[in-house]
């Protein structure tokens, strides 16, 4: 006997399983709703709070058992939203093609960061908010894990890491050690583009551009890219180009949409 | 994905129903031995906020950060 069945028996509820194939069982515990079943859109909602005090107990022993009896996968709605989004995602897009490219290439680790910002970034691109998923990253991964969540939703793993390799891999002293001693500093200090996020202040801001622009000349790179998501981000790249725009040997350039903005300066 | 859901406000509830317990500090432990913690599959202890659910193999608590939910993915496929 399945979840329902076994609760129907417990406790002795009226109501027929029969129409209720493939519908999905939802524990839910809410003292203004009246009743222990309600059925909606496809739904069972199992109201545990009006489960009586006597058979709580029996209640729970029901849940345990269903996952370790019958296998079923206890997960809260939020959670299988984003799991079913996920799957979709993986199987419709190609972007999986990049982490299949970089397999064998980078850490494990490195991996399944890209893979997690690859969906990020398809949310960002479909006007989804992204801040929690970022988040969760960076939380699991620290800097290494904001830093590749950036490059990746801001499309450099495509435009710059991926053919880096490709270059690198046709030299006939390239080794793996020497692509990741690059793909290293890339990541921890991404030479070309600034990420400007709300803990970002003006003057440290300022520094940054300030640095980077002495290093990349110092290697002949003459470009930074800055980004920016949300308007009090886009304002401070603004300061930015008011600010340096004395050192800059062409005007920038701009890429942006409403809520984002990708500046180009160069010096 | 056979699956049995849960909003937050059943948490508590689900997390009695496998003698579990949320210390001072956040963390789901056991109600029989207050001072061992739960693991995720990753070795980490798990936080009440980030208790996504449990799958059968001792009882394995999914935390619902993205990582684990894409390793979830995997595992069912």
């Amino acid at each position: 006997m399945n979840f329902l069945e076994n609760l129907k028996s417990l406790l002795r509820i009226n109501i027929d399983l029969s129409k209720l194939k493939n519908f999905t069982v939802k524990l839910i515990n809410n003292n203004s709703i009246q009743g222990l079943i309600h059925i909606e859109n496809k739904t069972v909602f199992v109201n545990v709070n009006a489960v009586d005090k006597n058979d709580i107990p029996q209640v729970q022993a029901l849940i345990k058992k269903a996952v370790s009896e019958e296998g079923l996968i206890l997960i809260e709605d939020k959670s299988k939203q984003l799991v079913d989004e996920i799957t979709i995602f993986e199987k419709t897009s190609h972007s999986l093609d990049l982490v299949e490219f970089f397999k064998g290439k980078l850490s494990s680790v490195d991996l399944e960061i890209l893979r997690a910002s690859l969906f990020v970034k398809d949310v960002y691109d479909k006007g989804g908010q992204v801040g929690d998923l970022k988040r969760s990253i960076i939380i699991r991964h620290g800097d290494r894990g904001r830093n590749i969540v950036n490059l990746c939703t801001a499309g450099y793993f495509h435009s710059i890491i991926k053919p880096l390799y490709l270059e690198m891999v046709s030299q006939a002293d390239f080794t793996s050690e020497k692509f990741l001693g690059t793909y290293n500093t890339i990541i921890m200090n991404y030479p070309f583009a600034i990420f400007v996020s709300s803990s970002t202040s003006i003057a440290s801001l300022e520094a940054e551009v300030e640095r980077k622009m002495e290093i990349n000349k110092k290697y002949g790179i003459n470009n930074l890219n800055l980004h920016g998501i949300g308007e009090d981000n886009i304002e401070k790249i603004t300061h930015i180009i008011e600010k340096f725009k004395a050192k800059f040997t062409h005007r920038p350039t701009y890429e942006s949409e409403r809520r984002y903005m990708m500046v180009t300066i160069w010096f | 994905m056979k699956t049995l859901i849960f909003d937050k406000s059943a948490k508590q509830f689900i997390l009695s129903a496998f003698d579990k317990a949320v210390d001072e500090s956040g963390f789901i432990i056991e109600k029989s031995d207050p001072s061992q913690r739960v693991l995720a599959q990753d070795g980490q202890e798990v936080e009440e906020k980030d208790f996504a659910g449990i799958k059968k193999g001792s009882e394995v608590f999914i935390k619902s950060d993205i990582i684990s939910l894409i390793k979830l993915s995997d595992s069912l496929k």
